[in-house]
């Protein structure tokens, strides 16, 4: 870390400390070889976007001659890679990776001709939230792999995602009794052509419908600032999830 | 495209880390930010290419978005249930691998910066983002980041200092 007595540079000594690591690198690359050209790359290769033309010249030339700053210039790099080598050390856990990785390459991207059914008439872009069939059996996917399934319901529109065993934020929620959610009626279905035109009340059924529970898994109705989104979780049991055991 | 949406996602982990202090919560980060990318770059054109560079910075700057709102979220969680036990935002201890004194000195003082300062060094110096990538993730303009960067590098000297003369 460079020493305090460094930070008061003198009137003609540039700012280092607001320079990128590019710029920096690029600077450090100068005065290590003045004859040299300039790097097109920073040591770790990433390319030098921000450096050179918008660094003044005359402040190259004043650190090429001045030790304060090279000094300054060498330390803020070295404490550069210190914590880069601190924060990149943390390890990623590799079955999440592996899960993450899977379940993306199951997804079927939204917008595709891929995921459009025959009965999907409807062209399906970012603007309609509504997700085809093969999105449910995505998340069914991700139910079977381990994974617990939030899924955020907002009228008129579905998000989703899924989660982790990290529900400690929904302790306080209120735990909704399975039996409250009706069976899908036969004419609600997850893959109706009409479903912009749903009210708000079969937006809500229709995703009960989809959120039927098992001896596995319970249904989570969670507390939302808007009164306008429903939020159900559909959450593993706690003593049966694969995560726990 | 599928390859540009998850080869960030190691980085992305350890910046969610960085940013919410515990393994979950990042993990949770990091999959909502890959669903939001795989819906909203799913149609971008093929012909990009090098789609790899765009999709991270975006990737990063979802994620940071993501994580101001579940700040928000908690505070209102928070002001709403006093005496609830709301998980801090501090790192859990299996998440270190390293325990090397100087660099926990330097966490140590870079969780004693403003939020702001803080991601702004951390982006610069860990990621190795330019001024204006971080400037972009972080919704403020380049000239904020250099400012930021410069009273954070200061503010760093400072409390290294004063825990190097305690």
């Amino acid at each position: 870390m460079p020493n305090p007595d460094n930070s008061k540079n003198s009137r003609n000594c540039p700012d280092l400390d607001s320079l990128s690591i590019q710029e920096l690198s690029w600077l450090s690359a100068q005065h290590l070889d003045s004859e040299s050209d300039v790097p097109s790359t920073a040591p770790t290769g990433r390319p030098l976007v921000d450096s050179g033309p918008s660094f003044p010249q005359h402040s190259t030339a004043h650190v090429r001659q001045c030790s304060k700053c090279q000094r300054h210039l060498a330390e803020l790099l070295k404490t550069s890679q210190l914590l880069q080598s601190h924060f990149r050390c943390v390890s990623v856990d590799h079955q999440w990776l592996e899960r993450i990785n899977t379940i993306v390459s199951q997804e079927p991207l939204v917008g595709s001709e891929t995921t459009r059914s025959a009965n999907d008439s409807a062209a399906i872009t970012d603007a309609d939230p509504w997700l085809p069939d093969r999105r449910w059996q995505t998340l069914k996917t991700a139910l079977q792999m381990g994974l617990a399934v939030m899924l955020v319901i907002s009228v008129p529109g579905v998000l989703w995602r899924w989660n982790t065993a990290s529900h400690n934020h929904l302790s306080q929620n209120q735990v909704a009794d399975p039996s409250d959610y009706q069976q899908p009626s036969p004419d609600v279905s997850v893959t109706s052509k009409n479903r912009q035109a749903n009210s708000e009340k079969s937006v809500a059924a229709e995703t009960r419908s989809v959120l039927t529970p098992d001896s596995h898994h319970q249904i989570t109705r969670v507390n939302s600032d808007d009164p306008e989104i429903e939020i159900f979780v559909m959450l593993p049991k706690t003593n049966t999830s694969p995560l726990v055991q | 495209m599928k390859d540009a949406l998850l080869q960030p996602v190691p980085d992305l982990f350890r910046y969610a880390l960085y940013l919410s202090g515990d393994q979950h919560t990042a993990e949770d980060l990091v999959q909502e930010t890959l669903l939001r990318a795989v819906r909203t770059w799913a149609t971008t054109d093929d012909s990009d290419p090098n789609p790899a560079d765009r999709v991270r910075h975006w990737m990063f700057r979802a994620l940071q978005h993501r994580w101001i709102d579940c700040l928000r979220s908690r505070q209102r969680q928070q002001s709403q249930l006093n005496d609830t036990d709301v998980p801090a935002c501090h790192r859990s201890p299996s998440s270190r691998a390293i325990t090397l004194e100087l660099t926990e000195q330097l966490e140590n003082a870079m969780q004693r910066l403003p939020d702001r300062q803080r991601w702004v060094l951390y982006l610069i110096s860990v990621q190795e983002m330019s001024i204006p990538e971080t400037a972009k993730i972080l919704d403020i303009t380049p000239a904020a980041v250099r400012s930021s960067l410069s009273l954070a590098r200061s503010k760093m000297r400072q409390l290294m200092s004063d825990s190097e003369s305690t």
